[in-house]
């Protein structure tokens, strides 16, 4: 079910979308990013974002900004940066009901299990972010997360795994 | 040697590339080809090795695995004989990855309960097709490729299906199975349900080197032979009057091959011990056949096994002998019939007498001939032939005896421990 204040807000998104694409004065001008788009990027995990958002995200610090609010306004839960431990790498978060563990795979050493476990919510999130230090928005979509618990395998070369073992980033559940 | 396990799919067979013990905090996945993209059947795999649930770590101690696969497996519950077999190998190191050479290949399909028992599935034929170039892959490799299949009314194709899939019983070969237990034996893997053996310190006298009974020895104790005299006499009668009207020619009718066809039946049943009486006076189990197999027999329990003919046609000489898989040796060749020929119709069987202990599963095949002369020569020229050879090979043999114009009817059979 949508909550009142996300259709609130996907209202305004779109009509703010409308307006850009109105205003928009030069058709052959790199095209901007509507907030349609963005608030698709951050809350559907259906949406496949176009090259040019992927892009624009990694360039304008202003459109990460706005995702940022965006994921900040809207968000399940906030795992915030580890303060217990300041070197080193992360493999457990926990903050708002929710634990993010980091487990290595036996079987192929070039892997690591993502698990995400609601402890006392009843939510169901579909995506994770994680900002890095530098602010840069790395999303991964969960698409299996049943009875309370989610299971993801990630390479070890993947951008989110390396930004969810830094800690200096901070999750975002949505 | 280590062997290789395919799950059949519709989309063809997916091969079982690995398996590896993961964190028992992870979830059980299956991926394909080593990558990090876990299978949608992930889910149903974790809930079929985690216990409650699960029957994975039941058996073989752990609760946590990952499953290599070669290509996806979309849905279902079809897949669990195939992962099952392929931890029961995995359990004992002797599970082949890709890169290895096998001689045995494993192509199964099935749901398990809890209890092993094979569930039925849908869409064999489909799978089978979708695998026939694996099927011709193993048969120019030289890889004996088992594949199982829940039993079941309606679950085994038609013979002329696997005959064009040249599912032959030797190479390439289809069995349907009602449990787990049958596979764990034939390929001597550590039972998971282990049964309490019965201690026996007799000699056992039937027992060959390997532990094997050789059928071919006769015994002072053995039953005699079982002629159904009461059946056969009845349809001797009836055979008399149909006689009577239309004529007696087809008694010597020249093409008998095709009167066999259709008229010679080949049977076996279980004669197992009564709660009562034990192998005194035992209880008759007919085995319906499967294609071009009868069920197999596990020998716990098992007093005799009674090979039967049924000849529905007209009268004609006929014998029945058994040939076991492993080395081509001649089971079974109850020679009365030959030493003393005659013509014979109706159902007629004969008794074979099990030992108490065996240390060794049988895979044999047996053979019925039916001809419309005596068959004592060409059984003798048969037996001279195979003689020389180390290993009878049977398309070779069925060959020459139909080139004498004798009808052969075969099955295989399988005798548990």
């Amino acid at each position: 079910m949508i909550d009142p204040s996300d259709k609130e807000a996907e209202a305004l998104f779109i009509a703010l979308d409308t307006l850009d694409q109105i205003s928009r004065p030069d058709p052959d001008l790199p095209r901007k990013i509507g907030f349609n788009e963005l608030y698709a990027y951050a809350n559907d995990p259906d949406h496949s974002p176009a090259s040019d958002l992927i892009a624009a995200l990694s360039t304008s610090l202003d459109l990460r900004r706005d995702l940022k609010r965006l994921l900040d306004k809207q968000a399940l839960a906030h795992l915030p940066r580890v303060a217990a431990a300041s070197s080193g790498e992360v493999t457990e978060r926990e903050g708002d009901g929710f634990t993010l563990r980091l487990k290595p795979s036996k079987a192929q050493e070039d892997q690591v299990y993502l698990l995400i476990q609601a402890l006392d919510r009843d939510d169901s999130p579909r995506l994770l972010f994680v900002e890095d230090e530098d602010a840069t928005l790395h999303r991964l979509v969960i698409d299996d997360f049943l009875e309370g618990e989610a299971q993801i395998l990630l390479n070890l070369q993947d951008g989110i795994l390396k930004a969810l073992r830094n800690v200096k980033s901070s999750v975002i559940l949505r | 040697m280590n062997v290789r396990i395919y799950i059949a799919t519709t989309e063809g067979p997916v091969e079982v590339q690995r398996i590896t013990k993961e964190d028992p905090d992870v979830r059980s996945v299956v991926c394909v080809n080593g990558t990090a993209k876990a299978l949608p059947i992930s889910r149903d795999y974790d809930a079929f090795v985690k216990e409650p649930t699960g029957v994975i770590q039941r058996s073989f101690g752990h609760p946590a695995y990952r499953m290599d696969v070669s290509a996806p497996i979309t849905s279902g519950n079809s897949w669990q004989l195939g992962a099952f077999v392929a931890h029961a190998f995995h359990a004992e190191d002797r599970l082949a990855g890709p890169e290895d050479n096998v001689d045995n290949a494993l192509w199964l399909t099935g749901e398990l309960d809890r209890d092993l028992n094979v569930r039925p599935v849908d869409h064999i034929k489909d799978k089978l097709i979708a695998s026939r170039d694996l099927f011709t892959k193993m048969r120019e490799d030289d890889v004996r490729l088992f594949c199982f299949i829940p039993g079941g009314p309606g679950l085994v194709p038609e013979d002329e299906f696997l005959e064009e899939l040249t599912i032959d019983g030797d190479l390439l070969r289809l069995e349907s199975i009602v449990d787990m237990h049958r596979i764990v034996r034939r390929f001597d893997l550590n039972d998971p349900y282990p049964i309490e053996e019965e201690e026996d310190t007799e000699d056992d006298d039937d027992l060959d080197e390997e532990g094997v009974i050789d059928l071919y020895k006769q015994q002072d104790t053995d039953a005699a032979p079982i002629k159904d005299h009461s059946l056969l006499k009845a349809l001797l009668l009836a055979g008399a009057i149909i006689a009577m009207l239309v004529g007696l020619y087809l008694q010597f009718e020249d093409n008998i091959r095709a009167l066999r066809a259709n008229g010679l039946q080949l049977g076996i049943s279980e004669l197992r011990a009564h709660p009562d009486t034990g192998c005194n006076a035992p209880e008759k189990l007919p085995l319906v056949r499967d294609g071009n197999s009868f069920p197999s027999s596990a020998l716990d329990g098992l007093c005799a096994l009674e090979i039967t003919l049924n000849n529905r046609g007209t009268p004609t000489y006929m014998w029945a002998f058994a040939q076991r898989i492993e080395d081509g040796h001649f089971l079974l060749a109850d020679r009365e019939s030959l030493v003393e020929p005659k013509r014979q119709k109706g159902l007629i069987g004969w008794r074979i007498v099990l030992p108490k202990r065996l240390n060794k599963s049988i895979d044999y095949r047996l053979v019925a001939l039916a001809s419309n002369a005596p068959l004592g020569d060409a059984i003798n020229r048969m037996l001279r032939r195979s003689l020389s050879e180390e290993k009878p090979d049977w398309q070779t043999l069925k060959a020459q005896l139909e080139e004498e114009d004798i009808t052969v009817l075969s099955a295989l059979h399988s005798l548990e421990k």
